[in-house]
C-alpha cells in the first residue's frame, strides 16, 4: 500500500503534492516533495560557493522553513511562483551560511558581500539546475526500465558520456556504427519523452 | 578512395557531415542529394543538440568545473591507467600500474560532481587505512586510496585475474548425480570461505554493505576473493534504500536485506551482510534469484520484505532441506532470526559438509525475544521489551557489532570467554522469557481482564521466580538481580531492594559464589546512590571492591569498575580530589594488569573529563587549566576509540564531551561537527528511541542554539522530546522537561509562540512534580511561558508566571551556583514584565520594573547586551 502510494506520488505534479503537504502526518508526501526539490537546492547552493555539508544544511533548513511557512498559509500561488518562494528562503539561508563562514575565516567583509546572491541570479541558477536535475532523472529512469537492451544503453553511455569514438564502441560491443546511431536516436527520443513528462511534474514552478 | 566515393555514404560520413566536420567535398554533395541521408543528418543534429545538454547535466559538477572527456592516463596521481575494466553506477574501475611499485592494480575511481559526497579528508584517510589493513586469503587487498582534484576519490586494490562468481560453473540439471554432488560440495566450500572473509572483516568493524556475486571473484585456483570490502562506505556510495532514488541498478538491490530496503538505515549492521550471503548462496546453488526481481521496484521491495523464497531444494537438484534451513536462516526477514555472525553461518555450512547436525533450526535468543514481543501487543509488548532490555542484554538490539569491534583487539581466549559468558546469560534469558510467557493473558492469568502493566509483570515474575528454575539457585539469583535492575529502572527502588537482598541471601547460602554477593551489593549500592544515601553507597561499593580485590585471581576489570562506581559517588558528594584519585587508581589497575578493555578505560577517562569540566574553581586561570585538562583527556579517549577501528560506540561520550568543551569555549562550529558525529554514532548503535539518542539530539540543539540556528535547533529538541516522551520514569521525564525549555526558546526565536507556550507549560508541570527544589529550572520554564504569552499579546496571563519566574531566578542566583545561567534569563524576565505591564496599560508597575531592570543591568555590567524594551 505504502509502496504504491509512493510510486503514485513519484508521478504526481508538484501542485498536487503541495495539496498533500498540508497534512503534517503525511510523511510520504513530504518525502516526495523533498526528493524532488532537495537536490536542486543543494546544487544551487553549491554553485554559490558553499561546500558539501553547508549546502546540505541550507537545503535542509530551506525545506523545513518552506513547509512551515506553507502550512502556516504564508505561501499563496497567485503571489508568485513556487520557485520564487523557495529561492527567497534559500537565499537567506545561503547568506546566513556565508556570513558565519566569512566570520570564521576572517575573510574581509567585502568578499562576503560580493558573493551575496540576488534573487534573479538565484532563479537563473535554479532553472539551470532544475533542467539538469530533470535530465539526470531521465537517464536514471531510462536505466531502470527494461525496454532498452543493456548493450544499447552501454553503447549510448559510452559515446555520450565518455565521448568515446563510435567506431571503438561498435567494435567493443560487436555492433555496427549504423546500429549505434539508430539506437542512439531511439534512446534520445525516449529520454526526451521522459524529460518532458518529468518537466510537467514540476509545472507549479 | 575513389571506390569508396562511389559507394553509398556510410553513417560515419553522414555523422561527420551533420557536425560540419566532413572535408570531402564530393561526399558532401553526394549526401546533400540523398534524401534518406539528409533525414539522418537532421536526426543526428537534433539528437546532438539534446545530447550535449544531457552530457553536460550528467557529468558537469555544479560549479561548472566538471568534464566528461575520457580519462587521461595520469588522471590519478601516482598511477598510469591502462584501460577500463568495468563501469558502474558507483564509479569506474580501471586497470592501472602503480608507478612506485610497478605492480598492476585495479583502480576504482569515483568522480566528483553533484553526487559526490563531502567527506572529511582525515576520515577518508582513516577509513582507507582501515580497509587497507585487512589481509585475508579471501579478500581482495586494498593498497591505497586518496582524493582527486575534481573532488572525487579513488581506491587502489589488488588486481585479480579471475571470473566473477556469476560466470562460474553453474550446477546443471543435465549433470550426473556424482558430478553434481561434487560441484555442490565445491560451492559450499567456497561459500564457507566467503563467510570467513566476511567474518574477518566484521571482527574489524568493517561491514561490506554491497555483497553480491559481482563483488566476488573466483581466481584461477578456485579460491573466492571478496572485492570492495568497506569500499562502499569509503567511496561514499549510498545504501540500497537511497539507490532506488538515485537510480542505481536493480542488481544490487536484490541483495539488500529487508531492513535496508525499508529504508531504516538505523538498522543496518553486520547482519545485512549475512542476509546478502544467504542470497549469494541461494544463487550459487540454484543459479536463480530467491525472488522475482523482474517486476517494478515496488514489487521487488515487497518481495524482499514479505515473500518467503521458494526453498532452494525445490528449484535445483542435489540439494536437501538442511541446505534450505541454512539458506532460510541466513535470509530470515528479521535480522534477529538470522545467523548472528558470518562465522556461525560458515560453521553451519561446514557442519553440513562434515555430515554433522546443523544449528540453523535453533532459534537465536534475539529472535526469541523479538517473537515474544510480537506475540503480545500493547502494554505487555512494552513490558517484555522493557524488561528484557533492562536486563542489560546488549545482544537483543543488534549490538553484535559492538562485540565484533571489541573483540578485534582481544586475544582469542578472551573472545571465547566472552562467548561462554554470553551463553550463560542466554540461559538466564530463556528461563526469564519462559516465565513471562507463562504469565500471558491467553492463559487466563491476566489481571482483572486486561493486559498487565510492566509493574505487574515484574511483580508476577518476582513472585514466581523460585518455581521457574528449580535446582539452579545461581540462575534464580541472577534473575532476581535482573528483576531488581528492572525495578530500579522503573523507579521502584524498594522492590529492587527486595530482589537484591533475595539474591544476596541465595548468594550467601551458595557460599562458593562471593562474586554474586558482590553483584548484589553493587545493585544495593546503586539503589543507595539513587536515594542519595551516598555514605551507604560508598560503603557498599567499597565492599564490592574488597570482594573483588581479594578474589584469586582478582579480575582487574571488575576491580576498576568498583573503583569507578565509588568515584561516581564521591563526585556526587563534590569530593573532586577523592573522585579523581579513585579514577586514576582504576586506570592504574587496568594499566598494570595490561588489560585492554576499551569500554571501561574510556568510561574512566570520561569520568575524569567530567570531573575537570565541572570542577568549581575560584580563579579563571585554574578553570582554564581544568578545561584544557578535560579536553586532553577527552582527546585521549577519542584516540583510543579510533585506534579500534572506524566506529565504536565508546566514542560517543568522548565526542559529546569534546563538543560540550568546544561549546563552552564558543568554538561552535567544531562543537556542532563533533555533536553531529556523536549523534550519528549513537543512531548507529542504539535503537531509535534510546535515551542516549535523545540526549545527543538535545546537546546538538543546544550547540545550534548557540550558533543562532534556531530552525535546526528546534528540530533537534523536537527529536529529543519525541524520544523522552516514550519513556516513563522520573529521570527521562526530568530530561523531557529540560528539553522542552530550550525547545520553547527556539520556538520563540522562529516565531511559533503558541507552541513555545505549550512546551513551557508541559515542562512546568513536570518540574513542579519532580524537581520541586530546583529554582533555576523552574524559573527558566516559567520565564519562557511568560515570554511566549507576552509575544502572543496575552499580557494578563503572562504576569503570574513572570513574577514567579523572577522569584525563582533570584533565588537561584542567590544560591550562588548558577549566577551566569540565571542572570541573563532574569533580566529577560524583567524586560518581559515591563512589556506585559505596558501592554496592560499599567504604567506604574511598568515603570517600577523598568527601574529595577536598569539597576539589575548596571549591576550585571552588561547593560548594552540587552535591547531596550520594544514598546
Amino acid at each position: 500500500m505504502d509502496d504504491r502510494y509512493r510510486e503514485l506520488l513519484r508521478t504526481t505534479t508538484t501542485t498536487s503534492l503541495l495539496e498533500g503537504l498540508f497534512n503534517p502526518d503525511d510523511e510520504v508526501v513530504w518525502q516526495a516533495f523533498d526528493t524532488r526539490y532537495r537536490p536542486i537546492i543543494i546544487a544551487v547552493a553549491r554553485r554559490l560557493g558553499l561546500t558539501g555539508s553547508d549546502a546540505e544544511d541550507v537545503a535542509q533548513e530551506t525545506l523545513i522553513q518552506f513547509v512551515r511557512d506553507y502550512r502556516a498559509g504564508r505561501y499563496q500561488r497567485e503571489r508568485g511562483r513556487l520557485r520564487g518562494w523557495i529561492v527567497g528562503i534559500a537565499r537567506h539561508r545561503v547568506i546566513d551560511m556565508q556570513r558565519s563562514r566569512g566570520r570564521r575565516k576572517e575573510v574581509p567583509g567585502a568578499t562576503a558581500m560580493e558573493r551575496m546572491p540576488q534573487d534573479n541570479e538565484m532563479e537563473k541558477l535554479w532553472d539551470e539546475e532544475l533542467d539538469r536535475s530533470i535530465l539526470r532523472q531521465a537517464v536514471e529512469e531510462l536505466r531502470k526500465t527494461t525496454k532498452t537492451s543493456e548493450k544499447s544503453i552501454s553503447a549510448f553511455e559510452q559515446i555520450v558520456f565518455d565521448r568515446r569514438p563510435v567506431n571503438a564502441v561498435a567494435e567493443d560491443l560487436g555492433m555496427t556504427p549504423h546500429d549505434i546511431y539508430v539506437s542512439r536516436s531511439r534512446i534520445t527520443m525516449r529520454l526526451r519523452e521522459i524529460a518532458e513528462r518529468l518537466r510537467n511534474l514540476y509545472e507549479a514552478d | 578512395m575513389t571506390d569508396e566515393h562511389s559507394a553509398r555514404p556510410d553513417i560515419e560520413h553522414i555523422a561527420a557531415f551533420a557536425r560540419g566536420e566532413l572535408d570531402d567535398q564530393k561526399m558532401c554533395k553526394f549526401i546533400e542529394s540523398d534524401k534518406e541521408a539528409m533525414d539522418l543528418v537532421r536526426q543526428i543534429q537534433t539528437d546532438d543538440e539534446f545530447l550535449t545538454r544531457l552530457a553536460g547535466a550528467w557529468s558537469e559538477a555544479p560549479d561548472g568545473s566538471g568534464r566528461a572527456a575520457p580519462p587521461p592516463a595520469d588522471m590519478v596521481p601516482g598511477y598510469r591507467i591502462l584501460g577500463e575494466l568495468h563501469r558502474g553506477g558507483q564509479g569506474t574501475v580501471y586497470r592501472a600500474i602503480q608507478e612506485r611499485t610497478k605492480r598492476t592494480v585495479a583502480l576504482k575511481v569515483m568522480h566528483g560532481g553533484a553526487s559526490a559526497p563531502a567527506k572529511s579528508r582525515a576520515r577518508f584517510a582513516r577509513e582507507v587505512e582501515l580497509i587497507a589493513s585487512m589481509r585475508h586469503p579471501n579478500i581482495v587487498t586494498v593498497f591505497d586510496g586518496g582524493d582527486l582534484p575534481d573532488g572525487g576519490c579513488f581506491v587502489a586494490m589488488e588486481f585479480i585475474r579471475g571470473v566473477p562468481l556469476v560466470r562460474a560453473d553453474a550446477i546443471d540439471r543435465q549433470m550426473d548425480d556424482h558430478t553434481r554432488a561434487g560441484l555442490v560440495r565445491l560451492k559450499l566450500d567456497q561459500i564457507a570461505r566467503i563467510c570467513d572473509a566476511v567474518q574477518y572483516a566484521h571482527l574489524r568493524g568493517i561491514i561490506h554493505r554491497d555483497l553480491k556475486p559481482g563483488n566476488i571473484l573466483i581466481d584461477r585456483n578456485g579460491e573466492p576473493k571478496v572485492l570492495d570490502f568497506g569500499v562502499a562506505k569509503v567511496l561514499g556510495s549510498q545504501d540500497a534504500a537511497d539507490m532506488t532514488l538515485t537510480g542505481e541498478f536493480v542488481g544490487t538491490f536484490a541483495y539488500a536485506a529487508p531492513e535496508q530496503v525499508s529504508g531504516s538505515s538505523d538498522d543496518i549492521d553486520t547482519r545485512c551482510d549475512i542476509y546478502a550471503l544467504g542470497v549469494v548462496m541461494y544463487e550459487m546453488l540454484t543459479g536463480r534469484f530467491p525472488y522475482d526481481i523482474s517486476g517494478p521496484m515496488s514489487q521487488t521491495i515487497k518481495n524482499i520484505s514479505e515473500t518467503d523464497p521458494v526453498p532452494a531444494s525445490r528449484v535445483a537438484e542435489g540439494l536437501d532441506n538442511e541446505i534450505d534451513a541454512i539458506v532460510a536462516t541466513a535470509m530470515a526477514k528479521s535480522s534477529d532470526r538470522r545467523y548472528q555472525s558470518a562465522g556461525s553461518l560458515a560453521a553451519d555450512v561446514r557442519r553440513y559438509l562434515a555430515g554433522e547436525p546443523i544449528e540453523a533450526r535453533r532459534d537465536s535468543t534475539g529472535y526469541l525475544l523479538a517473537k515474544l514481543a510480537k506475540r503480545h501487543r500493547g502494554p505487555i509488548t512494552l513490558a517484555c521489551v522493557l524488561v528484557l532490555a533492562l536486563v542489560g542484554l546488549s545482544i537483543w538490539m543488534s549490538l553484535l557489532y559492538v562485540r565484533a569491534a571489541k573483540a578485534e583487539k582481544e586475544a582469542e581466549a578472551g573472545l571465547n570467554a566472552a562467548l561462554v559468558e554470553a551463553d550463560k546469560r542466554a540461559s538466564v534469558i530463556e528461563v526469564f522469557t519462559d516465565m513471562i510467557e507463562a504469565n500471558r493473558p491467553e492463559r487466563g492469568e491476566s489481571i482483572a481482564g486486561r493486559e498487565p502493566t510492566i509493574r505487574e509483570m515484574l511483580d508476577l515474575a518476582a513472585s514466581t521466580v523460585e518455581h521457574r528454575a528449580i535446582g539452579r539457585p545461581d540462575i534464580v539469583a541472577a534473575i532476581q538481580l535482573a528483576i531488581g535492575r528492572s525495578y530500579l529502572s522503573l523507579g521502584l527502588p524498594e522492590e529492587a531492594r527486595q530482589q537484591a537482598e533475595g539474591a544476596q541471601e541465595i548468594a550467601r547460602q551458595l557460599d562458593s559464589s562471593s562474586q554474586q554477593i558482590a553483584d548484589s551489593e553493587e545493585l544495593l549500592g546503586w539503589l543507595a546512590n539513587l536515594n542519595k544515601n551516598y555514605d551507604e553507597a560508598i560503603e557498599r561499593f567499597t565492599k564490592v571492591l574488597q570482594i573483588r580485590e581479594s578474589a584469586n585471581p582478582a579480575d582487574p576489570v571488575l576491580v576498576a569498575k568498583a573503583l569507578l562506581a565509588i568515584a561516581g559517588v564521591e563526585y556526587s558528594l563534590k569530593h573532586f580530589e577523592r573522585s579523581l584519585a579513585l579514577v586514576d587508581e582504576g586506570l592504574a589497575v587496568l594499566g598494570e594488569a595490561g588489560v585492554n578493555d576499551l569500554s571501561l578505560t574510556v568510561k574512566l577517562l570520561n569520568h575524569k573529563t567530567r570531573l575537570f569540566f565541572f570542577w568549581p574553581r575560584d580563579s579563571a586561570l585554574e578553570s582554564k587549566r581544568d578545561m584544557d585538562n578535560a579536553q586532553q583527556i577527552a582527546l585521549t579517549a577519542q584516540e583510543l576509540c579510533e585506534d579500534q577501528g572506524m566506529d565504536v560506540p565508546d566514542l560517543i561520550t568522548p565526542l559529546n564531551n569534546l563538543a560540550m568543551i568546544a561549546k563552552s569555549r564558543a568554538e561552535l562550529e567544531l562543537a556542532e561537527e563533533q555533536m553531529r558525529e556523536a549523534l550519528r554514532l549513537c543512531q548507529r548503535f542504539y535503537p531509535s528511541n534510546h535515551l542516549r539518542i535523545a540526549g545527543m539530539h538535545r546537546n546538538l540543539g543546544l550547540v545550534r542554539q548557540d550558533r543562532g540556528n534556531h530552525v535546526m535547533a528546534e528540530q533537534d529538541f523536537e527529536q529529543a522530546v519525541k524520544i523522552y516522551r516514550t519513556h516513563p520514569g522520573p529521570t527521562p521525564r526530568t530530561y523531557l522537561a529540560r528539553s522542552l525549555v530550550p525547545l520553547g526558546v527556539s520556538r520563540i526565536e522562529v516565531g511559533d509562540y503558541p507552541a513555545a507556550r505549550d512546551s513551557a507549560r508541559e515542562s512546568i508541570v513536570i518540574l513542579r512534580e519532580l524537581n520541586p527544589g530546583n529554582n533555576l529550572r523552574l524559573g527558566l520554564a516559567l520565564a519562557l511561558e511568560g515570554a511566549a504569552l507576552v509575544e502572543l499579546g496575552d499580557f494578563q496571563a503572562a504576569i503570574a508566571p513572570l513574577l514567579e519566574a523572577y522569584d525563582a531566578l533570584v533565588t537561584a542566583e542567590l544560591d550562588g551556583q548558577s549566577q551566569k545561567v540565571a542572570r541573563d534569563p532574569k533580566l529577560k524576565c524583567m524586560r518581559d514584565l515591563v512589556r506585559a505591564y505596558e501592554g496592560l496599560s499599567m504604567p506604574e508597575e511598568a515603570g517600577s520594573w523598568r527601574g529595577r531592570l536598569d539597576v539589575a543591568r548596571k549591576k550585571a555590567g552588561n547593560a548594552n547586551r540587552l535591547d531596550e524594551p520594544s514598546q
